[in-house]
């Protein structure tokens, strides 16, 4: 097969494979982004593109010259759920299935070393959050959520530095936008305090802005092992909206956590790489989502009780020549959301993932990527809510994404 | 005030002598001095400096000539809770925060060999643990503390001997001093119902409880360090523990201004401590280092206190602690990225002797891990400065079977940041 031939079909493909898509498997913002990623699940310690400004920006040293990376990852949810009723009888008889559950994530890239061998300067904007998903409007699962749109913008500036041939490092700052538009079944539990024109569905809007930082350290002792070092800031969200047919306004905040990754990089062979990460959210600190009203109607608090969330991951990369490298991993996932106050907002849980892909250098400074990942979350069987509108339920849930990528080194 | 409120004053006392008990996460010693170990938490096995003194002493041998050394650590710790009234609702609305609450960790030493190959001396005169908060006066977290301040300083004196190329080894006699000043208020009302410390204009019956304690220790260590392969160090070290007995003044002052005075003395145990560690250079300019401490906390089981001059009739009484064993571990990694620098990470995992029905607000040390960063530097052949920072963060706590009256059944997140610096001069 011809290289340009080649890359056709690995962008006709991943267009097709992208459709529909998208969900979110770890924390608030998204790291499945770049076809690395995605197909290996371990990039903390060797990323050689532009997602590198966010999954370690000191290996953006890893891409000299001026480069411009594009990427998109698309993901497509399944689930089925059925609740229990007050005499713990399953209900309805058919399971309940979201109308859609997808997600989006594009990825602009740009990064120059300014003709220095130890400099790398770059900025990225890109979704971190990019996700649809709605339930049917009526129903025993609308009181925990009936439609959620929610979307986080995130505009990064990275600088990274050559401290010695053996040691890099980096660090950004990202403005982050969020906005979401959300509705849930009004109950005496969520609507009391406010007007009677929220009516059956209470539907709120909020935006809000706020920014974190990053720093990664890579380290490569010797030629064959690279090590990875990342911390990237939380934040406090607060998303400011309307209350849908009132004059209510309101404030809802909440947490992003800190996350701590590590990584390690190893080519153990001729051509062959593997690669292991772990990676830790403090979500420890959404204990609570609370909903502040305007005009005296009060607030509301949606218990969370998060702990830490926890993952951890393993890949190999095969470098059949210096224009093809095929990837494959595993990632496993310990969500930090207790199944006691488990909501539909928020369906992720503890997961396996597989993940497969390639990069197909098309020319010299043309690299073009296709990866896809699935992932299985673990039986939830939820029958100790403690929700003020209590949610138990029996449920199974799985997500495919698809990224493709392309990069061009000038 | 109840039949019970004897018991339920020296309730209260015994919870603010907790803090001379455990006022760390893991040991009672805060370990953060020198750049090494809190730019790299992974020390044991390789202490390269003056510090060597408190992590392990046979490691005086890596030092030469005579070297004077200073170092310091800044603590701020943040704290965000919330108490369960006995309905298990959190209160009040809004999370509770210390108005402030700092840590110091002071050390200047002084090591020497005599013009000797094989023989190290040393002197060092540091605070493990200096630490200060205060709670806010208005807030229902004043019946538990107000304010404290707890001061534990070392002299120690140090000796090492090479044996062999691969073998040295070292022992400390250190002299310990430990101060403590805490403050809560004291209601009646609340201690008959806790509930009533979420109420308005309670606080002007509040009284103060001002407590103090003083007391004088020996202890000893001694450690090893093998290197049996070029670039590959191993350390041990076992530190002695003490009993403690904290004498002092225990002030009460009604709200009406009353005031009733007492002496109190109060015995705990300092844990014995195993540690272990391992430096190996996986490669040129690199040294990758692991550690393992351990602090046998079992022995303080309980706490006990005996008053000089009786209280509402009671002499002392004797607080369960049930704490467990303490554990730290930790890896680290150095690198010599240019002549005459060298850049440190690290992270650590502790896990607290404290159970969970034992945490107080005032004192809220759970289990916590943390990261660490550090860079060295030496300007001329003698002088060595570094810099370093620390992050800490607590598990969350989440208390709903508190011990102590008022309870302490609370709700929080806490974190710490430490910044330390250090200077060398070897002469």
């Amino acid at each position: 097969m011809q290289k340009g031939v080649s890359a056709w079909v690995v962008i006709g493909v991943a267009i097709w494979l992208a459709g529909p898509a998208g969900a979110l498997a770890e924390g608030y913002l998204a790291t499945d982004l770049g076809v690395r990623r995605l197909a290996t699940r371990a990039v903390v310690a060797h990323v050689d593109d532009g997602t590198a400004m966010t999954h370690n920006p000191a290996c953006l040293l890893l891409n000299p010259g001026t480069t411009l990376y594009l990427g998109h990852t698309a993901s497509l949810g399944e689930m089925g759920l059925r609740v229990y009723d007050e005499a713990g009888k399953l209900e309805p008889a058919q399971e309940i299935s979201p109308n859609q559950w997808y997600q989006h994530l594009p990825y602009f890239a740009a990064a120059s070393d300014f003709g220095l061998p130890w400099l790398r300067i770059g900025t990225t904007l890109h979704l971190a959050r990019g996700r649809l998903l709605e339930f049917p409007r009526s129903g025993p699962s609308s009181a925990s959520l009936a439609t959620d749109i929610s979307w986080t913008l995130r505009w990064g500036t990275v600088a990274a530095f050559r401290i010695s041939p053996k040691f890099d490092l980096g660090f950004g700052v990202q403005l982050l936008h969020a906005s979401r538009n959300w509705s849930i079944a009004a109950t005496p539990a969520n609507s009391s305090s406010l007007p009677d024109e929220v009516g059956t569905t209470l539907k709120r809007e909020g935006t809000g802005t706020s920014y974190n930082f990053n720093l990664g350290l890579h380290f490569q002792p010797i030629k064959p092992l690279e090590l990875g070092v990342v911390f990237e800031t939380g934040t406090l969200m607060e998303l400011v909206g309307d209350v849908y047919g009132t004059d209510v306004t309101h404030t809802t905040s909440f947490a992003i956590p800190f996350q701590l990754s590590g990584g390690a990089r190893w080519v153990f062979a001729r051509r062959f790489a593997l690669s292991a990460d772990v990676r830790m959210w403090h979500y420890q600190v959404q204990q609570e989502e609370r909903t502040i009203y305007s005009d005296g109607y009060g607030e509301m608090g949606n218990p969370k009780n998060y702990m830490q969330s926890f993952a951890w991951s393993a890949g190999l990369s095969y470098a059949h020549s210096a224009w093809l490298e095929v990837m494959l991993g595993y990632e496993q996932e310990f969500s930090g959301a207790p199944e006691s106050t488990y909501q539909l907002d928020d369906p992720t849980h503890d997961g396996h993932t597989v993940g497969l892909g390639m990069k197909v250098g098309v020319l010299p400074e043309l690299e073009l990527g296709v990866g896809v990942a699935q992932t299985w979350f673990e039986l939830l069987n939820i029958q100790e809510s403690a929700l003020p509108d209590p949610f138990n339920a029996k449920m199974h849930a799985s997500m495919t994404e698809v990224t493709v990528d392309i990069q061009w080194t000038m | 005030m109840t039949s019970s409120g004897p018991c339920r004053v020296l309730g209260s006392i015994l919870v603010l002598l907790s803090w001379s008990a455990a006022v760390r996460a893991g040991g009672f010693s805060n370990m953060e001095f020198g750049t090494r170990r809190m730019g790299m938490y992974a020390v044991i096995a390789k202490p390269d400096d003056a510090t060597a003194i408190f992590h392990n002493p046979a490691g005086l041998v890596l030092t030469k000539g005579t070297t004077s050394y200073v170092s310091m650590a800044w603590w701020l710790v943040t704290a965000e809770t919330r108490l369960y009234d006995s309905e298990g609702v959190l209160r009040p609305d809004e999370n509770i925060k210390p108005d402030r609450a700092q840590a110091l960790n002071p050390f200047l030493g002084f090591t020497t060999d005599f013009g000797t190959k094989r023989f190290r001396a040393g002197i060092a005169a540091y605070a493990p643990n200096v630490f200060g908060t205060a709670l806010p006066d208005d807030a229902p977290t004043r019946y538990l503390a107000l304010d404290a301040l707890f001061v534990a300083g070392r002299f120690s004196g140090s000796a090492a001997y090479q044996v062999t190329d691969q073998f040295s080894v070292g022992a400390n006699i250190n002299l310990l001093t430990m101060y403590l000043n805490v403050s809560s208020m004291l209601n009646a009302s609340v201690l008959n119902d806790p509930d009533n410390k979420f109420k308005d204009g309670i606080e002007q019956y509040d009284g103060r409880l001002d407590i103090e304690g003083v007391d004088y220790g020996v202890s000893w260590d001694v450690g090893v360090l093998f290197e049996p392969s070029p670039g590959l160090r191993l350390g041990a070290v076992f530190a002695s523990g003490v009993p403690v007995e904290l004498e002092g003044d225990v002030t009460f002052t009604s709200a009406d201004g009353d005031v009733v005075t007492s002496t109190q003395k109060t015995t705990f145990a300092i844990p014995f401590t195993l540690q272990g560690g391992v430096n190996y250079e996986i490669a040129t300019d690199f040294e990758l280092a692991a550690d393992i401490r351990y602090w046998h906390y079992q022995v303080n089981h309980e706490q006990r206190t005996t008053l000089g001059q009786p209280i509402m009739g009671l002499s002392g009484l004797v607080s369960p602690r049930r704490y467990g064993n303490s554990l730290n571990i930790a890896v680290g990694l150095l690198h010599r990225f240019a002549p005459g620098w060298e850049a440190m990470v690290g992270y650590q995992h502790d896990w607290s002797p404290i159970p969970p029905e034992s945490i107080t607000v005032d004192n809220p040390n759970g289990d916590r891990h943390g990261v660490a960063a550090g860079i060295r530097w030496y300007p001329t052949g003698g002088i060595r400065v570094g810099l370093a920072v620390v992050r800490n963060w607590f598990e969350l706590i989440n208390n709903q079977e508190s011990q102590s009256n008022p309870p302490s059944n609370a709700k929080g997140v806490g974190t710490n940041m430490a910044i330390g610096f250090d200077l060398s001069w070897t002469m």
